[in-house]
């Protein structure tokens, strides 16, 4: 691991050099999206000074926001024993081209540190599939249909901790401070629901609105825009809470959904660099085959 | 919500200058050619560039993320036998220079191959005169199945047979 010398390799040089140089041209780029924005940025406060002032002169339409936050916020709580399942869409432009990642999270929501992951992004050359339980982190090797699995040190973080982020966190601190302004009904691909918007530190400088059912307020997505001009647009996720049935329970590991899958597992910290499992074929990873439980 | 802590020039320009040389190695170390395994790094640190605005800390850090992308890259290089450039063409990245000979000698320090080359004496050593000897012909020496036929007097068909086998009887020795 290098942190401050520079590679004494050239290739490896000449490769910071373009890459730095690229940073630099893409980080010049972005002040002038900020500066497009702003244009529309005040058009939109001149909208929204508008609205304030009709909403001041003719009186809250909805009626009883802050009790409708305060339900929002108590429906956004995540019951337990069931599984959440979010899709987020990232809309980014790179070189010009608009792309879209997608991911996919399965998180039980009695215990965070039980979670999969599928990300598809198009610049990784194919999707990278991750897993955590309360013992347990993995990643999913579709060509060898290998599960390379790392066992927790036994004082791990604590149970609870998880590596997932669960977005809702930061729609349920804005909902619970009541950061968030009321839209009333709206009409998200075909579904009547309700919409809270919101921009708190939180979220960095995006603009994000949020959806939820407009019966019992339980999440249907949230769209965030980004306001700073970094590389990403636009960030769209849907949730849903799943019944913890034995088929959708099987969606919060790597076993459950790749049966027969090889698995290969290692203590977690004992393999090279502290970080990666690379395989018993590594002649660096002997130490993890030898110590892998049951191996 | 975006995690943007590789974005920053300089941020991403440090994962760079902390993850680089453990790539290159666990490339060289797989594909045993230098030139691909240079090819299969700037592929990936392009990739992980694109992908920047993405990265998020799962607890382990940058280099699980960096190294998911790189057993990307090797699976495909292994199907395709060649490297793809998407990733760098997207970011723009110039093609790289032919490795120095310099550059060639410090890959091969880095990946470290003594352990494995020892462990490839120890099972050649555990053949028989004849597996090492088609061994030596085919995998050393590279030499085509019409030539190593004459050479052992017997058909090209069984040719392929005794290679065959004799790398069958090599893995076993490696794997035992």
């Amino acid at each position: 691991m290098r942190s401050d010398a520079m590679p004494e390799i050239s290739f490896l040089q000449d490769l910071e050099s373009d890459l730095r140089a690229i940073a630099e041209q893409d980080a010049l780029r972005a002040p002038r999206r900020r500066a497009r924005r702003r244009v529309g940025l005040a058009t939109a406060l001149g909208a929204l000074v508008t609205a304030a002032i009709v909403f001041v002169v003719i009186g809250n339409p909805i009626g009883g926001a802050g009790s409708r936050i305060d339900a929002a916020a108590e429906a956004a709580v995540a019951p337990p024993n069931l599984i959440e399942h979010t899709v987020e869409l990232t809309r980014l432009v790179e070189s010009g081209q608009t792309v879209t990642v997608r991911q996919e999270r399965w998180v039980a929501t009695d215990s965070p540190a039980s979670w999969r992951e599928l990300n598809d992004d198009p610049a990784d050359g194919g999707p990278i599939e991750q897993a955590e339980s309360p013992t347990t982190v993995s990643s999913y090797d579709a060509t060898g249909a290998v599960i390379y699995e790392r066992t927790k040190p036994v004082n791990w973080k604590g149970a609870d901790h998880s590596m997932a982020i669960d977005d809702m966190n930061v729609v349920r601190r804005a909902l619970a401070d009541a950061s968030v302004s009321d839209q009333g009904t709206t009409t998200l691909d075909g579904q009547t629901v309700e919409q809270f918007d919101f921009g708190s530190r939180d979220t960095n400088g995006q603009a994000c609105s949020y959806y939820a059912t407009a019966g019992d307020l339980r999440p249907v997505a949230l769209d965030c825009t980004n306001l700073l001009g970094h590389p990403w647009l636009s960030s769209h996720t849907t949730y849903e809470w799943l019944d913890p049935t034995p088929a959708n329970s099987a969606l919060l590991s790597l076993e459950g959904v790749h049966p027969d899958a090889r698995i290969e597992s290692a203590p977690l910290g004992e393999c090279v660099q502290g970080q990666h499992y690379f395989g018993p074929s590594d002649p660096r990873d002997a130490p993890c085959a030898v110590n892998a439980p049951g191996g | 919500v975006k995690d943007r802590a590789l974005v920053a020039p300089d941020a991403f320009v440090a994962f760079y200058r902390e993850h680089a040389e453990a790539v290159l190695a666990f490339f060289a170390r797989r594909t045993l050619d230098a030139e691909v395994a240079a090819d299969l790094t700037a592929e990936t640190f392009a990739a992980a560039y694109a992908a920047r605005a993405r990265f998020r800390d799962h607890g382990d850090g940058a280099a699980h993320w960096v190294f998911g992308i790189a057993r990307n890259k090797l699976s495909r290089y292994y199907r395709s036998s060649r490297v793809e450039r998407d990733a760098r063409d997207r970011i723009g990245l110039p093609d790289r220079a032919p490795l120095s000979d310099d550059d060639l000698t410090r890959i091969d320090d880095l990946a470290d191959f003594a352990p494995t080359g020892e462990a490839v004496r120890q099972a050649l050593a555990e053949l028989s005169e004849a597996d090492r000897r088609v061994l030596q012909l085919r995998v050393v020496e590279s030499r085509p199945y019409p030539e190593i036929a004459s050479l052992l007097g017997c058909s090209e068909q069984a040719a392929r047979v005794r290679v065959s086998r004799g790398l069958q009887r090599l893995d076993g020795h490696l794997a035992s």
